[in-house]
Formats: structure tokens, C-alpha cells, sequence
């Protein structure tokens, strides 16, 4: 499969006072054509900012180090006028919290037109059918009526997809979907999840979906990459992330859904200020050994699958040990 | 019995010429042992919070009885309210928005028991609040924080133990992790847990998501547009959903 978007070493600091807070700590990852990469972690953990960076979104005190490159061109230096080309045609996002990311004074139509209104000219007519064909494939109730709404006229489900529907009107390539199910009940959340993956097959977009619901990741995502203060620890195909991790964790973090038993991680992720020496987990990982002290690196464990743990090979060991116990 | 909603219903009027008439819940019974945990599912929207609300008694239904401890809490005066509430407490969804922003964390989880009397000189509070702390792996120099300052797994803990700090027979819970990270709502529902083991505490417990009551509660209705649609153990519900709206729920249910 062919990189749509490689990320290289990309380190993100942001200025407090006059101390750098380091956020982000050589997150390298690639999005192949097509592909939907899902990012998870919990709250605080650098993933929203991943995502900002690639957008270029980040504010003024940002310190970006690293490399971007969107279809082998590199767009983390680029000038801000040919960004903006990309940005929305190319590369386009579907911000979180459809309750505050939409206008509340403006019809939702009108705020989807505009992201097309400005980039290509042309009549109103065309664009208010193009709005309108968007609506109905995201199969928004009331076909053509929910133009003319506002935003607190419709329920959350929906509001998010008119988010969707402003990520996807441009047919950009690459979407980076942030946190799609957040706040949203049950049964959307199966809902939203389908078209995530609908637009991925009807129309072949590469996604990055950032995400804390490990249920949704596992449903879309084609590969998970797990972050950890500002790291990522573990990266690799969804299943052998899901069902066979290596990094403690990812272990821990599984282990910690309700099905299968809420066991409780010990611990609590530290501040990006005050972080441990060598591995960011080693407090709390209950195999801890001296090499934990020392950076680690990116090892790969098997085909594709990437962890971030010197020690994986024994944890690998000791899981088949207990398996066969 | 601990608890027994008859029949209640709420409905919500607007307009004066043209009144347009909401019911938001319809005729919902259900029941309640001691020491058990009951779930209640349903999507947003269905009448979920209106229910804890009328139990609290912070909305009158307009129709039907609670009874709690064989005592009917829709006839209750104020005075007896008072009484009533030690025994039912409430955790909320967003634990922030529970906390008086003015105050600091010291206040915020010794206002219970004080507005009961249970603790009198600041000496008691203080050592009340360095104990509550202790119970839920906080430390001592949180206290002074204001609730702003603490994440909201933190804030969700306060608010579970603050709502135990005076041995309730009874705990509401309204989506108490919905807004939270997996390896958080693991620590949430762990300490629940532990307290419904040691103290024999009910629970009343409130979601959408069906993962979490699946393996936390006994007992489940589930809810739609108002009206209870099926009520069983876990197990039944789940195995064997009857209603068509229980069957959708459960199709939308993501196996990892």
C-alpha cells in the first residue's frame, strides 16, 4: 500500500512562560491510501495535538520539530499560502463536540456550503445541491428540509453528521476524524461508526480517528497506533493490537474495559512536566526490570507490529506461559 | 423492598393557546430490592434523568407513587425530605458541574455530612476530609485545590464518596462514566463496586452503554421514548432480548 501520510519524528513542545513543555516525543506513523489509522489513548495523552499538527492547526506558542510528508511532499514547512490549498481539499478534519464545533447563529447548510463556496466558484444553485446530495447519503432525516436548521434544531446525532458532512464535501483524501463518538449515545455510536467506514469504502479516504473508545477503534480502524504521554507505545493491524498486545500498557488498558472485568491499572499518568527517566510507564508497569530506566525504542515484535518496550520479547514469553497454564 | 416506582408518569406542558403536551415518562413501574444493583438503559432522550429526578424528588410526577422503605415520596414534606435524602444519594454525569466552583475540595466533600451534623468542630471536618480522601487513593494536599483544578476522574471519586459519606441505603447513578477513559471508569466502577460489597449499598444505575451494565449490574430495565420495554436479569436481557428497540440496542453493540 502506498504512504498517503508519513509522519517522521515529530516532536510538539509548547512554551510556558519561558519552559518548554514537551508534548509530543518522536511520533512517527504512516496512513497508507485508503486506510483508517486509529489512535487511542487517554484524555491528555497527545493525540488531539497529533492531529492538530498534521493540520498545522496548532496555536502560536507550538514548538514543531519533525517531518510531515502528504504524498511524499513535505507540508510541516511549507508555506502557509499553499497549505491552505490542501487544507479542506486534500486534508480535511471532523473536529469533536458537535454541540459547540457548529455556529449557533447560522443555518447548518450555509455552514457546510462554505467550506466549498470559497475554494471553487460556483452558483448557489449547484452548491445548495451538492449540500443537499451530502445530506442525503449521511441519510440525515428530512432530506432537503435540514438545510434551513439551525444547529440546536437538531439532536446531537446529527449535528455530528453535519460535522461529517463538512469533512467530507470536499472529497479530500485524508480526513483526520477527532473523537467521533464522544458523548453520544449507544446506538449512534454503531451508527456514526458505519458511515465512518461507509465513506472509507465508497469513497477510498484515508482517515486518522482519534479516539478513547476502543470498542468503535476496533470496529473501523484498520490499524490502531496506542499513545501514551505523548508517546506512541504500541502500533500495529488492529487485531494483534486488540487481542494479542505486547506493551504493558495496552495490556492494562484492555484488561481496564467492563467486559472484561474493570481491573483497575495502578497508577496514574503523569504530568508532561514531570516525567519518569527511560520508559514513560515504568511506574506503573508491573514489569519493570532495569532496562526501563534507559530510553526506549521502537522494536518490532512481528510482522507490523511495533512496541515501544525493550522487554517484549519476555512478555510475550510469559503470556504464552500463562495461556498454557 | 427497598424501592418501588407505581406507575409514574411526567408530563411536560408548554405554550397556552396551542398547548403542546410532552410525556416524557408513561406509566414506568419497577422495583427494587436491597443491596442489589439496577441497570436502566436507554438512549438519550428517553426519560432515564427524569426518573432519578422524580425519586430525588426534584420534579413532582404527575401521576403514580414511589415508595421507599414503604414510605411515598411524592406526599413528602420538606421537613421530611431532609430526613428522607440521607438515605438517597445521587452521583451525576458531570462531576464538575456538582461542585460549588467557589468552594475548595475540603468544602466541596465535607458539605454532607455537616449539612447533617455528623461533624461539628473544624478538627472533625478536617480529619472527615483526610479520611474521605484517604478511600479514594487522593492525598491530602488535593484538599485545598478548587474543583477546576482536579481532572474529572478525580472529581467523579469525590462525588461518589462525598454521596457515601453518609451511608445511604440508596445510590443514583446517572451516567457516572459516560464522560470518562476506559482505565478512569475502571478505578469509578472498582470503587463502586467495593462499597456495594462492603456496605450492602443499592445502586441504581444509569447508562447507555450496555458493555459497562452488562457486567456491573444484576438487573436491567430498558427504556424507550418513556416507556419501559423490557425488564429482566442480565443474563435474560441480554441472551434474549423480546422487544424490538432491546434488539436494536443490542445489534449496536461493538464487539472488540
Amino acid at each position: 500500500m502506498k504512504d498517503l501520510l508519513q509522519v517522521k519524528d515529530l516532536n510538539v513542545g509548547f512554551l510556558v512562560g519561558k519552559r518548554e513543555v514537551q508534548v509530543l516525543r518522536n511520533v512517527s506513523f504512516s496512513i497508507g491510501e485508503g486506510e483508517i489509522l486509529g489512535v487511542i489513548g487517554e484524555t491528555g495523552c497527545g493525540k488531539s495535538v497529533t492531529g492538530s499538527a498534521v493540520l498545522r492547526l496548532l496555536p502560536e506558542n507550538a514548538l514543531v520539530k519533525g517531518e510531515i510528508l502528504y504524498k511524499g511532499k513535505e507540508i510541516l514547512y511549507m508555506e502557509e499560502e499553499n497549505y491552505r490549498e490542501l487544507r479542506g481539499k486534500e486534508i480535511s478534519a471532523i473536529p469533536q463536540s458537535p454541540g459547540t464545533s457548529l455556529n449557533p447563529m447560522m443555518k447548518v447548510g450555509n455552514q457546510v456550503a462554505e467550506c466549498i463556496t470559497g475554494k471553487e466558484i460556483r452558483k448557489r444553485e449547484s452548491v445548495r445541491t451538492a449540500v443537499n446530495d451530502i445530506f442525503r447519503r449521511l441519510q440525515l432525516p428530512g432530506k432537503d428540509r435540514c438545510y434551513g436548521n439551525y444547529p440546536w434544531e437538531l439532536s446531537g446525532g446529527m449535528c455530528q453528521r453535519v460535522l461529517i458532512g463538512m469533512g467530507m464535501i470536499t472529497h479530500a483524501r485524508l480526513l483526520i476524524v477527532d473523537e467521533p463518538t464522544k458523548a453520544i449515545d449507544w446506538a449512534l455510536r454503531k451508527e456514526v461508526a458505519d458511515i465512518l467506514l461507509r465513506l472509507k469504502q465508497e469513497m477510498g479516504c484515508a482517515m486518522m480517528m482519534i479516539t478513547h473508545d476502543i470498542g468503535v477503534a476496533s470496529y473501523v480502524a484498520d490499524r490502531v497506533a496506542v499513545m501514551y504521554c505523548g508517546e506512541i507505545v504500541e502500533v500495529g493491524k488492529t487485531e494483534d493490537i486488540l487481542h494479542h498486545p505486547i506493551h504493558p500498557y495496552t495490556r492494562g488498558l484492555i484488561r481496564a474495559m467492563p467486559a472484561n472485568g474493570f481491573e483497575v491499572m495502578e497508577g496514574f499518568m503523569p504530568s508532561f512536566s514531570d516525567l519518569p527517566e527511560g520508559c514513560n510507564f515504568c511506574t506503573r508497569c508491573r514489569y519493570r526490570d532495569t532496562v526501563c530506566s534507559r530510553p526506549q525504542e521502537m522494536e518490532e515484535a512481528d510482522a507490523g507490529h511495533w512496541v515501544r518496550c525493550r522487554r517484549w520479547g519476555e512478555i510475550i514469553k510469559s503470556r504464552e506461559e500463562q495461556l498454557c497454564s | 423492598m427497598l424501592l418501588e416506582v407505581n406507575h409514574i408518569s411526567k408530563e411536560y406542558r408548554s405554550g397556552v393557546i396551542r398547548t403542546r403536551t410532552v410525556h416524557a415518562v408513561q406509566d414506568v413501574c419497577f422495583k427494587m430490592n436491597e443491596g442489589e444493583i439496577f441497570g436502566l438503559i436507554g438512549g438519550s432522550g428517553c426519560g432515564k434523568t427524569t426518573i432519578t429526578k422524580m425519586i430525588l424528588g426534584l420534579l413532582k410526577p404527575s401521576e403514580g407513587s414511589i415508595l421507599f422503605e414503604g414510605r411515598d415520596l411524592t406526599k413528602l414534606r420538606k421537613k421530611e425530605w431532609k430526613e428522607v435524602r440521607r438515605d438517597i444519594q445521587v452521583v451525576f454525569q458531570h462531576p464538575q458541574m456538582t461542585f460549588n466552583p467557589r468552594g475548595t475540595i475540603r468544602f466541596a466533600c465535607t458539605e454532607p455530612a455537616s449539612n447533617y451534623g455528623l461533624v461539628k468542630t473544624r478538627e472533625e471536618r478536617n480529619r472527615l476530609a483526610e479520611e474521605l480522601m484517604e478511600q479514594v487513593g487522593l492525598t491530602g494536599d488535593q484538599l485545598k485545590k478548587y474543583p477546576h483544578e482536579i481532572s474529572g476522574g478525580q472529581a467523579q471519586r469525590l462525588s461518589i464518596i462525598r454521596a457515601l459519606s453518609l451511608n445511604p441505603k440508596l445510590l443514583i447513578c446517572d451516567e457516572p462514566t459516560s464522560m470518562l477513559d476506559v482505565s478512569v471508569q475502571a478505578q469509578i466502577l472498582s470503587l463502586l463496586k467495593s462499597k456495594h460489597r462492603e456496605q450492602g449499598l443499592a445502586m441504581l444505575f444509569i447508562s447507555h452503554d450496555l458493555e459497562v451494565v452488562q457486567s456491573f449490574c444484576s438487573r436491567v430495565a430498558v427504556m424507550n421514548e418513556g416507556r419501559i420495554v423490557e425488564s429482566g436479569t442480565v443474563k435474560d436481557v441480554f441472551s434474549n432480548p423480546q422487544h424490538a428497540y432491546t434488539k436494536k440496542l443490542l445489534r449496536s453493540y461493538m464487539h472488540y
